[in-house]
């Protein structure tokens, strides 16, 4: 177990050391940005929200007066676009290498003739992955928390509800390493399994996206995993952790042990 | 002798494409058992059966007296396996690979030394990026990684791939080795030169079926003979009057001119050199000596027609040797 766990890690330390690193930056580049606007603007990136249509202030959940302060403008980071890219394609990249490319290219024959069961290598791959979400997630909390104390808005940051907000994020990678487990465990071609999560993942975005703008008008039904994530209620209005992150956390965890038994049932044409 | 490999009416198949039909084999300890057939005839399907790689639609497969599948798990330290061209992991070097395929088997690697000298492998290449090195020492590099922990029973897929000739023959000094030592060989291969060097029995495989188990003793017993004769006068050779020289071209419509004196004998080919070859059937060894005696020829040579024998297996016309057949 330890010599596959070392195996993956070794075999994914770049990406995840620059998904991390992504994070980090990214977080601490927001806090600069908030600062910078404040500076100059005075009155704050409220400013701009104030120019943005409604409908992109309904699908990102803002609000122009949450943006004159910091946790509302971090609350807006947290759910961005760059950094859901960054979280995500880890698991996708590195799951979709390990249980399909190792199929696809042969390699996981000289594994599968060794006394290690299919459930070994499926729980190693969920404890490095876990290990590299664990930390791009932390990266970006500490993001956060450097980024407002380098420039000195540490005093307005809401710790707990950002700490809320993380775990918040943290149960949203959960649910999509699950999916991406269980395709990857049930596809032999890694194109494949990327494709399939690639477009699960957008779906639900775009998903998410359109309900949250047609959600006054009762238009579209939301069943995207990105409704359970909401940091803007977590980090502003300090609401507990909701019914919604333990769905996320219920599918990431059904996602594991569903793929853990594909994997354990399939035949590998090796 | 215990059957270290048990197949029991064994079948596979992939959707509509064949796979095995009811397989029945039994490969016993300490022996090396060939396992022959053309590309596509089933010898990969029966390997990932026994690896437990996939599971059979009908029957079953023993190793050391056990059902073997995806879960026999505690089997497979005593397995090693070759295949004919190994995946290795490509971003490290072939030592930590080695290294890494020694962890998993949980045996240790009391072999690693003699196979790397053995098969010429030195430090140097071991400790270069595996995607920097040529096929042939990712291969030697695979068949180590099966056999660092000397286990008790050896799978090889056609093992040779990529190997040049050299190192073919120290790979095959050293699985003689492991016979000798008692380890148990399954070689599966579409080379019958291979086979033939190398296995005490073998059992071919056509389309999914086995068509044949037997020794190579008693196949080469068996097997039509090939007799190679240098006359020296070679227009008065008989049995070749419609030939002349070169006439490899003339009879390849695969109809064979009967030797006159030599019972059962057909004519083959005339090579280059003046060698007349012709096919004989088996059992007229006698027959065909005092036939020669009194012809006279330069020089002669008998051979088992094995490559024949498979041919006719795999329904192949016998016109292949007018090609095929390698000179005296």
């Amino acid at each position: 177990m330890i010599a596959l766990i070392l195996h993956n890690i070794r075999r994914s330390w770049v990406l995840g050391i620059l998904a991390t690193a992504a994070a980090f930056g990214f977080e601490v580049i927001a806090n600069r940005v908030f600062a910078q606007i404040q500076e100059k603007a005075g009155a704050g990136p409220s400013a701009l929200a104030q120019f943005m249509p409604k409908w992109v202030q309904s699908a990102f959940d803002i609000n122009p007066q949450s943006m004159t302060e910091l946790n509302g403008f971090l609350s807006v980071c947290v759910q961005h676009p760059f950094l859901m890219v960054v979280l995500l394609a880890l698991p996708v990249a590195l799951l979709s290498g390990w249980l399909t490319g190792d199929v696809e290219n042969r390699s996981l024959a000289l594994v599968l003739v060794r006394p290690v069961s299919r459930f070994k290598l499926v729980a190693a791959a969920f404890l490095v992955m876990t290990g590299w979400s664990a930390l791009g997630i932390l990266a970006t909390w500490a993001g956060c928390l450097m980024g407002a104390h380098w420039t000195g808005q540490a005093g307005s940051l809401n710790t707990a509800g950002l700490a809320r907000a993380i775990a918040g994020l943290a149960a949203l990678i959960f649910a999509f390493m699950g999916i991406a487990a269980v395709v990857s465990a049930s596809l032999s071609v890694r194109g494949d399994a990327v494709g399939w999560c690639i477009t699960i993942i957008l779906l639900m975005y775009v998903w998410n996206f359109l309900a949250q703008v047609w959600y006054g008008g009762g238009g579209v039904t939301n069943y995207s995993l990105f409704r359970f994530y909401e940091p803007t209620k977590l980090l502003l209005q300090d609401q507990p952790l909701s019914h919604g992150i333990w769905v996320l956390a219920s599918i990431g965890a059904s996602g594991w042990i569903l793929s853990a038994v594909v994997y354990r049932l399939r035949s590998f044409t090796l | 002798m215990a059957d270290v490999i048990e197949a029991i009416g064994l079948t596979k198949h992939y959707g509509s494409r064949r796979g095995i039909t009811g397989l029945d084999l039994r490969v016993q300890a300490g022996e090396i058992f060939g396992y022959l057939g053309p590309n596509g005839s089933g010898k990969t399907t029966t390997i990932r059966l026994m690896l437990g790689f996939t599971r059979p639609d009908r029957g079953q497969v023993k190793l050391f007296g056990r059902k073997a599948g995806p879960g026999s798990v505690d089997l497979r330290s005593k397995i090693g396996y070759v295949p004919g061209e190994a995946s290795l992991p490509e971003n490290t070097s072939g030592w930590n690979a080695l290294k890494f395929y020694e962890r998993l088997s949980g045996r240790g690697a009391k072999n690693r030394d003699w196979l790397c000298s053995q098969l010429h492998l030195q430090e140097p290449e071991l400790r270069r990026s595996i995607r920097t090195l040529s096929r042939g020492t990712k291969q030697k590099i695979a068949i180590v990684q099966a056999l660092q922990h000397d286990p008790e029973l050896i799978i090889l897929d056609e093992p040779t791939t990529g190997l040049d000739p050299l190192s073919q023959e120290a790979f095959f000094d050293l699985l003689h080795d492991l016979r000798d030592r008692g380890r148990t060989i399954f070689f599966s291969s579409h080379v019958l030169s291979e086979v033939q060097r190398l296995a005490d029995r073998v059992a071919v495989l056509r389309d999914g079926t086995k068509v044949l188990e037997s020794t190579m003793v008693e196949m080469a017993a068996q097997a039509d003979r090939l007799l190679w004769i240098k006359m020296p006068d070679q227009r008065e050779a008989p049995g070749t009057e419609n030939h002349t020289l070169p006439n490899q071209a003339q009879n390849t419509s695969g109809n064979v001119a009967p030797h006159p004196e030599i019972d059962g004998a057909r004519f083959i080919r005339r090579d280059s050199g003046g060698w007349l070859l012709y096919l004989l059937p088996a059992g007229n060894g006698q027959k065909t000596l005092e036939t020669l005696t009194r012809l006279r020829p330069v020089d002669f040579r008998f051979e088992p027609a094995l490559e024949e024998s498979f041919l006719k297996l795999y329904g192949v016309q016998v016109r292949s040797l007018q090609t095929k057949a390698g000179r005296p």
